[in-house]
């Protein structure tokens, strides 16, 4: 890191090495967009770099790129590429649920791909701060502290949000399901 | 023919939002069983459970396409050159 802060080149790009597909990863899952991701990466090391000075060493170096990747998506107006956006009411939230069981179903079971983008299409439509708590809790799997570091959240808030995001994708699942039954 | 509309409940709202909490092992063992003991009698809120535990693990599973070897070396180039745009000329 001192190497970084001293301007080496070849340091700076083992840091990026090391760390640039995670955040892809994350800013993949948040995005869905190629292009945004690779935006989002780009800002985010750029930040990086720029702000290496005020980076003290109490949080771990993974943690503190997240945050600038959550702060730069949260600033990446063309989010998600969603249809609609499932918010805390009407049909996707916790006032009636949708009762099927579809968790035997052959597709599920099997995490084809249909089932793989109806995930993806579901998260995709979570409002940005629940989004971000659900991709970074249940999908990067981090701890819900450093969730709440992250997100600047109290961990209670974080698992608050967390629980309405769950509930949504899987009344939105739920939902899918039912009109891909036979 | 339209489907018939997806059969609905009012959740059970106390025990609802301990759901997550409950699935994440972080509730104390009485709150725990009460919700066990709510489960056997309540087949709906089963199969809420249920939904909500698959869909946390099919999350967990949701694989993420790699970045390919070229779309890094193109955000590097892009970071390296407008880092070298802004350093101050001597």
């Amino acid at each position: 890191m001192a190497r970084v802060k001293a301007g080496d080149s070849a340091a700076f790009e083992r840091l990026f090495a090391r760390h640039a597909p995670r955040i892809h990863r994350f800013a993949s899952r948040m995005c869905r967009q190629a292009q945004d991701a690779e935006d989002i990466l780009q800002d985010t090391f750029l930040a990086a770099y720029r702000h290496l000075d005020t980076f003290r060493g109490a949080a771990r170096f993974t943690t503190w790129l997240y945050t600038i990747a959550a702060n730069s998506c949260r600033r990446t107006r063309r989010h998600s590429g969603a249809i609609a956006t499932i918010d805390d009411h009407g049909g996707n939230g916790e006032r009636h649920l949708a009762v099927d069981d579809w968790t035997r179903r052959p597709d599920v079971q099997a995490m084809r791909k249909e089932t793989r983008r109806a995930i993806d299409e579901a998260v995709a439509a979570l409002p940005k701060d629940q989004r971000l708590v659900l991709v970074l809790r249940d999908m990067e799997g981090l701890p819900a502290e450093e969730v709440g570091r992250i997100v600047g959240a109290s961990v209670p808030a974080v698992k608050s949000r967390l629980h309405r995001a769950r509930l949504a994708v899987r009344n939105e699942l739920t939902r899918r399901f039912r009109e891909r039954s036979p | 023919m339209t489907r018939p509309a997806p059969r609905t409940v009012r959740p059970c709202l106390k025990r609802l939002g301990k759901l997550s909490a409950y699935l994440d092992r972080e509730l104390p063992a009485a709150a725990c069983k009460e919700i066990q003991k709510h489960m056997a009698g309540c087949a709906d809120c089963r199969v809420v459970l249920k939904t909500l535990k698959k869909t946390i693990a099919l999350c967990r599973q949701a694989p993420a396409k790699p970045p390919s070897r070229a779309a890094l070396a193109r955000v590097l180039s892009a970071v390296k050159r407008d880092l070298a745009k802004s350093r101050p000329k001597p």
